[in-house]
């Protein structure tokens, strides 16, 4: 039976892909928590019981994302750079360049056929990623999609000015205080973690089109935000967490 | 200054009779480090504190013993040791932007772990904030410090201007210490420093040949050794035992990079990785550092033409140039920048040179990191860094 499975076991959550073929038999997605390994195994036992297969059926099993070391049953590990890159271009082939923001990173990649062939990744803190999104949500006592839906109603736009993350959460904190319009704060927000994003995308040279995956792609205000500070539409796949997970699962099915 | 017991210790002549014998079968290198050390720490010899690309030659040839603080900043740090000292400095409002090389060499100052040196040499070549650096030093240890200006593009007026500033510091060493350099002593030191040359150009076709013997991590390591022996009769004696050590390669070579600027020193995983992955480091900009051969006959101008030879000097197209050279003589498949935070010359031109590698189709990483401060290493997001880039290679 060619079986394949993806885990993708990310700082915040962990997602797996079960492919019969290019079929999909299974797709889950589990917090991480503090043990990789033992979610890691919790996911693919999840992933053969909703594809009623058993794990002998699997013939390879691709890890990716930070805690890919984490899983010892795992074939093969490979970068989240290189599975995000297959997974875009199995469901938008003609993307370019490739913006994933994940819970603690963020990266852009340059894509050729779907071939990584360059890509940059945040550096030294966590401005611009899900978990900068968390911090600020939190002070609206909102998720960060509602934060997001929030600064689409926005006339106008208070702006951000730190980009360390607790620093920013002081700032914010102190605008919420003044009383300035809350959804004007929140355009602030998505336009900082845009523009430290857009910085990444134009060190590589921005090409279209441009496509965006990780679980923040699902945030419309930082989409949003993100089209306006690189002037182009952003494709949007199905489950934009998936994608590394698929990925994953579609280089076991060709390594084999 | 504060005398700890591991200070005493330095400076305890008992320590280095006690440690003599053990010497016998020990690696030159460490026979050097432990001479240097015990010269300096019990002032045998005046002692100069130097840069990393100050001509040694000229202090080997005045009879003194050239200690270059960024290099022991490096063995500092790879002793695992190097985060009080540093905290030490920024206690002392040593900005953390500043090069860590420097910030470790001012705690170690500070926290009077250094010998009590009697000149100060540096020149302003490559590194943009040494010069400042060592004139803090100077006056942190109340020594006369000598700046030699090297201007960038090297024309001949500069060469000429940077060999008159060399002549001047030679006489006012020279008149410092009551000793004058025989032209014997030019010849001898420089001498060495052209064995020393024709020992690294053994190195090079070593690196060059596939798969590559040479590990890249000790070619790094081995970078402040050929800036501090240079001159010394221990400089082709380091290098040939170097060479001998190398070992004919039997696993296999996956990949071969070539490095620019210089590689975390302290204790990290990077180099085991690397190795586990079958990357071969062919080659490193400092370390690939040749010089024309010295003239006694003209000593000052001679070593200025060996400062003008470091291709890191002057306009980025003569790094870039050199380096797409060196990447096609070793036959590298990709370049990583260490982009050692701090370090202006290096980060500065890496755009340019990642530019310019691209449409030679030799894929680059730029790797943000710290030679020396452990802190700023962040291994997870590096070693997806590495990996994502072995997977484009």
């Amino acid at each position: 039976m060619n079986v394949y499975c993806g885990l993708d076991i990310g700082s915040l959550q962990a997602k797996g892909i079960l492919l019969k073929g290019r079929s999909l038999l299974a797709k889950m997605m589990l917090p991480t928590g503090g043990n990789a390994p033992e979610t890691a195994q919790k996911l693919f036992q999840a992933l053969l019981a909703i594809g009623g297969v058993s794990p002998e059926e699997v013939q390879s099993i691709v890890a990716t994302g930070y805690g890919r070391i984490s899983v010892p049953f795992a074939t093969k590990t490979v970068t989240e750079i290189t599975c995000h890159a297959r997974g875009i271009f199995h469901f938008l082939p003609q993307v370019q360049t490739l913006i994933d923001i994940g819970g603690q990173d963020s990266k852009a990649i340059c894509l050729g056929k779907g071939k990584v062939m360059d890509f940059v990744m945040n550096d030294r803190c966590a401005a611009g990623t899900g978990r900068f999104l968390e911090v600020m949500a939190q002070n609206f006592q909102l998720s960060p999609k509602e934060l997001g839906e929030l600064s689409l109603q926005a006339k106008g736009e208070v702006a951000i000015s730190a980009t360390c993350t607790v620093f920013a959460e002081s700032e914010v904190i102190g605008l919420i205080a003044r009383g300035l319009p809350r959804e004007e704060i929140a355009r602030g927000i998505m336009s900082a973690i845009a523009q430290r994003v857009a910085g990444m995308v134009n060190r590589l040279g921005l090409k279209e089109p441009v496509a965006m995956s990780g679980g923040v792609a699902q945030n419309p205000g930082v989409v949003k935000a993100l089209e306006k500070e690189l002037g182009v539409n952003i494709l949007i796949p199905p489950d934009p967490q998936m994608i590394g997970a698929w990925g994953a699962a579609l280089i076991a099915q060709e390594n084999e | 200054m504060k005398d700890g017991s591991a200070l005493k210790l330095l400076r305890s002549s008992w320590v280095y009779s006690f440690l003599h014998p053990f010497l016998k079968g020990q690696s030159p290198s460490v026979q050097f480090a432990f001479g240097l050390a015990r010269d300096a720490y019990l002032k045998r010899k005046p002692v100069a504190f130097t840069s990393l690309f100050f001509p040694t030659e000229l202090v080997y040839a005045l009879g003194m013993i050239p200690f270059p603080l960024e290099v022991i900043a490096g063995i500092v740090s790879s002793l695992g040791v190097a985060v009080p000292f540093l905290r030490k400095a920024e206690e002392e409002w040593y900005s953390q932007d500043l090069c860590s090389f420097h910030r470790l060499g001012i705690g170690l100052a500070l926290q009077g772990y250094l010998p009590q040196p009697d000149a100060v040499l540096s020149l302003t070549s490559l590194c943009d904030g040494s010069h400042r650096f060592f004139y803090n030093v100077s006056h942190l240890f109340k020594v006369p410090h000598f700046l030699i200006e090297v201007p960038g593009l090297g024309r001949e007026q500069d060469r000429e201007y940077v060999s008159g500033q060399l002549k001047r510091t030679r006489m006012e060493l020279e008149a410092l210490f009551g000793r004058r350099i025989q032209q014997s002593q030019w010849e001898e030191v420089l001498g060495y420093s052209n064995s020393m040359r024709a020992e690294l150009f053994k190195i090079y076709a070593l690196q060059s040949q596939t798969p590559c013997p040479v590990s890249g991590e000790a070619a790094l390591g081995n970078v402040g050794l050929i800036y501090t022996c240079a001159g010394s009769k221990w400089g082709p004696e380091l290098i040939s035992a170097w060479r001998e050590s190398i070992e004919r390669r039997e696993d296999a070579e996956n990949y071969r990079l070539f490095w620019l600027h210089l590689r975390p020193y302290y204790p990290a995983p990077i180099f085991a990785f690397l190795k586990e992955r079958g990357v071969s480091i062919v080659g490193d900009e400092l370390s690939s550092y040749i010089w024309p051969e010295l003239n006694p006959v003209n000593p000052e101008f001679s070593l200025t033409t060996k400062i003008y030879a470091n291709f890191g000097l002057g306009p980025i197209q003569n790094r870039i140039n050199n380096i797409l050279r060196l990447v096609r003589e070793r036959k590298a498949q990709g370049v990583v920048i260490f982009s050692h935070r701090g370090c202006r010359q290096s980060t500065g031109g890496a755009f340019l040179l990642k530019e310019a590698l691209k449409k030679q189709g030799i894929p680059c990483l730029i790797l943000d990191g710290d030679c020396v401060d452990p802190r700023e290493l962040n291994w997870e997001q590096m070693r997806t860094r590495i990996e994502g880039f072995l997977e484009i290679l």
